[in-house]
């Protein structure tokens, strides 16, 4: 019963909202919603203790769920291993960043220094030993688990490839597999090469855009909590969660399968997409499209011109009214276009999931978004 | 960094040393326990222990064979003789030991000095081929000092040829005293080598041993090996190890997609012992193949060293552990035995798992694809005269079968033939008619339990087309006679109609084999006074073709009233039950919802009901007829009018086996093993089965009808299927083309459609009439036999003084009158009668053994296919040049006159036995005669008679023909030709030829 309603959940039509809700309260106390988590107890969680009761939870829920046969088949495959460490490390790591900046935001609220803080008078840190001793001891642990890793757990390989068989489900390289579900939402050109890209140039341009000396060297969230905040997002929920749901739970046709749910070739699911320009004129006004494109796939243009055009503006008028000053118009300009590119891709897999949404503007042979 | 200098330190250092220290040292440890395990794993490869295992029995063997070796050595007087000279010679050499002992020393400071001057003597000529070339260079450039070295050179010349000498009077020396030692022992050495012929298979077993047995070895020798043999130093030892034991098949390649690369078996790792003879009580994987005979050894057909293991048997070559082989278990008993016994999962990414046992055989066709029969590969041969016979390439296109007739009878003018509730009820379940038919069942099976009304309709619906549709059969011979029943009966059992048709269901044994399916070619002969009328069958007998041009069944040339008394026996027997059977009302209501379903397919609802308006009962069965026709696809297996062009409705099967495992449908099966054999198993025995669970329009449902098949029967198909592979290109060990292979193949298949083996025996198979024969002139005309049985006796009496043996495989008395009454024996055939008479004969059968009842049958084949039968025959006997030239008659040679004496009464006596010109043998029981002289001429070839006469056993064993030039024993007839048995023998030929060429 359980397991069923486990299942249900992990449908990224719920998932993905509850992810993007909890999201905002994963992260330590700010003014954003500093009453709600002291009220929950949430701030528990930058303790040590907290941390410890986290990394049992996940790691109890995993090993429990891994009692499901068809779940232990699952994470158990040899390619799967990579992503199962993926998963505790990024909880690992996000828990203990966000720990240290826990503890610095109370102690620069006490007026204290950070706790990376370090008086080049009284204290060194020395190549050797210091340094280079953790990083032989680094450098062996590392081999030695490597050695154990490809002694016990066989290199998944497969038959030769076939040019006229293709595997079912054929997936990417799980590294890959964010970019492969981005695919299910957008055209190739878009999710292929238009988003990586972003991605790439975006990732460039951070060190240009937060230029903020004062919070250098170390760990806060208080005061650089807009960035941590949408590089998280960016990291775990448009690619560490993507990662999750390619692997574990698109199966067969790419089709969507619960963590429980046996992989079914003939599992059929109702796919019938239609254009946001088919939403507004045939459902919402129950008029046929209209002959002119422009015209046709105004409600789509609308939207875009939104997006990327009015809201920047708007923010920038309203909540983020002292970034903005701080900024600058050309870095915030050019950080709101990064945003609202990485908003989209939410934004489209909702549609697809609450109004099977094929494209919000489609001009075929041209462009469809 | 010393001690006392980390001390200083400490305090300027941001980590504790100490804590690192002891984290490093942990870190160590992983790591060093990380290399153990690697070791291990790479280690704990269970060859090794296969290996050593093998070691150890071959071990137990070769001391069992030794110890056998000794007794018979320990019999042998030759042996007791010899090794007492070899002691007694090698006292009187202790005797005289001081003297050899001399001269063995003597021989070796000769030896020493050799050594020493060999060496000088190479250091010369070294030195001087060095000087030789600088003298040439120097001269050549003229050099200055040209001169000098030329003296360097003359010098060592002499030098050189002085040590030369040296050598060459030490070898002199060496050699008188080696001769002298030699002769010392000449004696000994003599008797050595006699004992050593002797022993030689012990001293075989004894130096095999020697290098392989602990015991046997010498102290260091022992030490050494047991040494290599300890774990993880045994890595080292050359004895085990996969290198050596690995098949590599240079001209069988495997595909790596951009390149081909040489088969590489390396089953023989573990499977040490299965080329060799001598182990085949051994448990796997150290047993001998159990046919050596015909694969792996040298001297077989498929030698390991040229097919490898995975040719045949398919499976990873590569693999060197259980798993990795990709061995398949037979069933999930034994799936699950070998998940215990060796962790075996199965290797889903190699797509040619190794076949399992009971499937083994389907590696055999992939290069004998041509054949019709795989000699010795039973299931495999089994499973492809199934196929054929029961027509699974009506409806699935397969190569092998490509040019095939029909497996079913013609339905063309089926209205002539049967009633209409016989066709119903026929439909309906063939198996209540008979239980053994090849029509298979295409209602009532376990998808169709919720639409039985309307499958009620449906076979209403194609008997109504099969009848208004096609022609009308008019029989040209016009109304049976008044037939005789029990004259009938005793035809069909004595004209050979057995030899294709079960009479009784008791004829037909739980097992089958292809002896069986021969006696199947056509109907069982039960029931058929409710299925048809006495004229119905007086017509197909006296003329099958008149009713169905392409008919296997062929003419019998029976007479008016041969034909009217079979006629009248088989309309005698009827199916009484069958005949009982309620054929139910047509359902005009649910017809209509049948077709509906038809037109809907490419129709508007409206237009569907105004065509449905606008029909008549008789045109929606029309209607609905020819598209259920269409859709079980009958005309797969009968001639239907309208469907002469119609394509056939299943998957082409030519290259099932290989067809990629995603495209079989398990459906909603989840108990089958997931692989194309469990998949097939099920199809085989519920072709249905795959539906279950699903809904689906009953338009939709899986439709491939039931056939019944036992076990072995599903078992032999699955075989068949495994069989039809895509081809290998790397594979090149087809049987060769040749022109003689094509021209057997060819005639195999042949001779396979018409059932010639269903009455005679082709290439040692066949006959499968013989036991019918016997158990009817055994029982049903024993008092005809009872009545000559006096006359018998006395030749029984001479018979065997001639030494004579009846055939092989007979039982008693029933095997004897089955080898007399069955129809010939053709082995040989090719070697026995001219290309021109098989040929004429073939086109227009004549009688030539009149005591026989079985006819011969006319089966009005053409010129290609008689030529093809023909050749067939030629090229089994390897009659390259099949024709001959007429033999020479000379009626005035004294040797036609010497043939002509020796043929009479007083001397052979030939026509004791044999017809000549019709004239049959007086006094002679019928079981005893022998065919017309009169034909011979004609018929043998010239050749063939004079080997017959000289061994008629070794041509045809069990042959009654006596034999009067035994080859080794003397003349009995010297007072003939002076005694020249080929002389008397050719006389005697052309003797015979003369009757025919009289005629």
């Amino acid at each position: 019963m359980l397991k069923h309603w486990i299942n249900v959940a992990a449908d990224p039509k719920i998932s993905f909202p509850i992810l993007m809700f909890l999201y905002f309260f994963l992260v330590p106390p700010t003014n954003w919603f500093e009453k709600w988590q002291k009220r929950l107890r949430l701030d528990y969680i930058w303790t040590t203790t907290g941390g410890w009761i986290l990394h049992t939870l996940v790691i109890g829920g995993i090993l429990l769920a891994a009692r499901d046969q068809n779940f232990l088949k699952i994470i158990s495959k040899p390619d799967n291993i990579p992503i199962l460490i993926l998963i505790l490390t990024s909880v690992f790591f996000l828990w203990f960043s966000m720990k240290q900046a826990r503890d610095n935001d109370l102690r620069i609220e006490k007026g204290e220094k950070p706790n990376e803080y370090c008086d080049p008078k009284t204290r060194n840190v020395l190549v050797w030993p210091d340094l280079v001793y953790i990083e032989t001891i680094a450098a062996v642990l590392c081999m030695a688990a490597l050695i154990f890793w490809s002694v016990y757990l066989q290199a998944p390989l497969e038959e030769p490839a076939n040019p006229t068989l293709a595997p079912n489900p054929s997936k990417a390289p799980w590294y890959f597999l964010a970019l492969q579900e981005m695919l299910v939402y957008f055209d190739p050109w878009l999710a292929g090469v238009v988003f990586p890209t972003v991605i790439i140039v975006g990732l460039m341009a951070l060190p240009y855009i937060d230029t903020d000396r004062s919070t250098s060297g170390f760990y806060s969230f208080s005061r650089r909590k807009l960035f941590i905040s949408l590089f998280n997002f960016g990291w775990l929920v448009m690619w560490v969660y993507l990662i999750i749901v390619g692997t574990f739970m698109r199966g067969p046709n790419w089709n969507f399968f619960g963590p429980f749910e046996p992989w079914d070739v003939h599992k059929v699911v109702p796919m019938n997409n239609i254009d946001l320009s088919e939403v507004v004129w045939i459902k919402l006004l129950s008029q046929p499209l209209p002959d002119s494109i422009v015209l046709r796939e105004s409600p789509g243009i609308i939207f875009l011109v939104f997006l990327f055009g009015i809201l920047p503006g708007l923010l920038g008028k309203t909540c983020l009214k002292g970034f903005r000053a701080v900024m600058g118009p050309a870095k915030y300009g050019t950080f709101m276009f990064l945003s609202m590119m990485a908003l989209l891709l939410p934004i489209k897999m909702f549609l697809r999931w609450i109004m099977s949404l094929k494209y919000i503007v489609t001009i075929p042979g041209w462009f469809n978004i | 960094m010393t001690d006392d200098k980390q001390d200083q330190d400490s305090d300027q250092r941001y980590y504790n040393s100490h804590v690192l220290n002891i984290v490093f040292t942990i870190s160590s440890l992983i790591f060093l326990v990380s290399i153990l395990a690697m070791f291990k794993k790479d280690y704990d490869r269970e060859w090794r222990d296969h290996q050593k295992r093998f070691r150890e029995i071959t071990i137990e063997k070769d001391k069992a064979a030794l110890v056998e070796a000794e007794k018979a050595l320990g019999a042998q007087e030759e042996f007791a003789q010899l090794s007492e000279a070899v002691a007694s010679l090698e006292d009187s050499k202790a005797q005289k030991q001081g003297e050899i002992d001399a001269m063995d020393e003597a021989l070796a400071t000769l030896q020493k000095k050799h050594k020493v001057a060999m060496q000088g003597m190479n250091f010369e000529m070294a030195e001087l081929s060095a000087v030789t070339y600088q003298f040439e260079q120097a001269r050549e450039h003229g050099d200055a000092h040209a001169d000098e070295i030329h003296e360097k050179y003359e010098s060592l010349v002499e030098s050189s040829n002085e040590k030369a000498l040296e050598v060459e009077v030490l070898d002199t020396k060496i050699a008188a005293v080696e001769e002298q030692i030699k002769q010392a022992l000449a004696e000994l050495v003599d008797a050595r080598r006699k004992l050593g012929v002797v022993t030689a298979d012990r001293d075989l077993i004894e130096r095999r041993l020697a290098t392989l047995d602990p015991e046997r070895m010498d102290k260091m020798t022992q030490l050494g090996d047991k040494v290599r043999d300890l774990p993880i130093l045994d890595m080292m030892n050359a004895r085990y190890n996969v290198r050596d034991h690995q098949i590599i098949v240079n001209d069988i390649t495997e595909d790596m997609i951009f390149t081909r690369v040489p088969r590489v078996d390396r089953c023989t790792v573990c499977h040490v012992g299965i080329d060799r003879a001598g182990y085949e009580g051994q448990e796997n994987p150290h047993k001998s193949h159990p046919r050596l005979d015909l694969f792996l050894s040298a001297s077989s057909a498929h030698p390991i060293k040229e097919f490898g293991c995975t040719s045949c048997h398919a499976g990873r070559g590569r693999g060197t552990s259980f798993t990795s082989a990709s061995h398949m278990p037979l069933d999930s008993e034994e799936r699950q035995q070998w998940e215990e016994e060796h962790h075996w999962h199965q290797l889903h990414h190699w797509d040619r798992p190794m076949l399992p046992e009971k499937y083994t055989e389907a590696g055999c066709y992939e290069c004998h694809s041509g054949q019709t029969e795989v000699q010795g590969a039973d299931t495999l041969n089994l499973g492809l005269a199934l196929m054929s016979r029961a027509g699974c390439y009506g409806c699935h296109e397969i190569k092998a079968y490509k040019n095939k007739g029909k497996a079913g009878p013609s339905l063309a003018s089926v209205g002539s033939k049967v009633s209409r509730d016989w066709a119903y009820r026929w439909i309906q379940d063939p198996k209540s008619f008979r239980a053994h038919t090849w029509m298979p069942s295409f209602f009532d099976q376990s998808n169709q339990k919720d639409v039985r009304d309307r499958n009620q309709q449906e076979i209403h619906s194609m008997v109504h087309y099969l009848f208004e549709t096609g022609s009308k059969y008019e029989g040209p011979f016009g109304k049976a006679p008044k037939g005789d029943v029990s004259a009938g009966a005793d035809l069909v059992r004595g004209l050979g109609c057995q030899g294709c048709h079960m009479l009784e269901d008791e004829d037909y044994p739980d097992t089958l084999d292809l002896q069986v399916l021969r006696r199947q070619q056509g109907p069982q002969l039960s029931g058929l006074g409710s299925k048809t009328t006495a004229t119905w069958i007086y017509n197909w007998l006296k003329d099958p073709k008149s009713y169905h041009a392409e008919t296997r069944m062929p003419n019998l040339r029976l007479s008016d009233q041969e034909a009217a008394d079979v006629a009248a026996y088989l309309v005698s027997r009827k199916a009484t039950d069958f005949d009982a059977t309620a054929v139910p009302d047509v359902n005009e209501g649910v017809l209509r919802e049948v077709a509906r379903d038809f037109m809907a397919k490419n129709m508007t609802q409206a237009q569907t009901d105004r065509k449905l308006q606008a029909m008549s009962t008789d045109e929606l069965h029309m209607y609905a007829g020819e598209k259920l026709i269409r859709r079980y696809g009958c005309f797969g297996c009968h001639e239907i009018a309208g469907f002469e062009d119609a394509r056939p409705i299943g998957t082409p099967l030519t290259e099932e086996a290989t067809k990629a495992l995603l495209k079989f449908d398990f459906g909603l099966q989840h108990d089958i093993e997931h692989i194309n054999y469990g998949w097939f198993e099920a199809k085989l025995k519920d072709p249905r089965i795959f539906d279950h669970g699903l809904e689906k329009d009953p338009n939709d449902r899986l439709k491939m009808p039931n056939f019944g098949f036992s076990q072995q029967s599903v078992d032999a198909l699955v075989t068949a299927l495994l069989s039809f592979r895509k081809p290998d290109e790397g594979l090149k060990k087809m049987v060769p083309r040749s022109p003689r292979q094509l021209a057997i193949e060819a005639g195999e298949s042949l001779v396979n459609d018409l059932n010639c083996r269903g009455c005679h025996i082709v290439e040692d198979r066949g006959g499968a009439i013989r036991d019918s024969m016997a158990h009817w002139y055994s029982n049903v005309r024993k008092e005809e036999v009872a009545a000559t049985e006096d006359e018998d006796d006395e030749w029984a009496e001479e018979e065997d003084a001639w030494g004579e043996e009846e055939e092989e495989g007979g039982e008693g008395e029933g095997g004897s009158l089955a080898v007399t009454y069955s129809p010939p024996n053709l082995n040989g055939e090719g070697a026995k009668v001219q290309p021109d008479w098989l040929f004429s004969f073939l086109h227009a059968p004549t009688t030539i053994r009149p005591w026989l009842t079985v006819r011969m049958p006319t089966y009005g084949l053409s010129d290609s296919q008689v030529n093809t039968i023909v050749k067939y025959f030629n090229a089994l006997d390897d009659q390259d040049f099949p024709f001959a030239s007429p033999t020479h008659i000379d009626k005035k040679s004294p040797d036609y006159k010497a043939g002509m004496e020796m043929f009479s009464a007083a001397v052979m006596n030939c026509t004791r036995c044999h017809i000549q010109g019709g004239k049959t043998p007086e006094g002679m029981p019928a079981d005893n005669w022998a065919p017309d002289l009169a034909m011979a001429g004609k018929r043998l070839k010239p050749e063939w008679l004079l080997q017959w006469f000289e061994d008629p056993q070794a041509l045809l064993p069990g042959t009654k023909m006596p034999q009067f030039w035994p080859k080794d024993a003397p003349n009995s007839m010297p007072q003939f030709l002076d005694g020249d048995s080929l002389r008397q023998r050719s006389a005697v030929r052309q003797y015979l030829f003369s009757l025919s060429n009289a005629e």
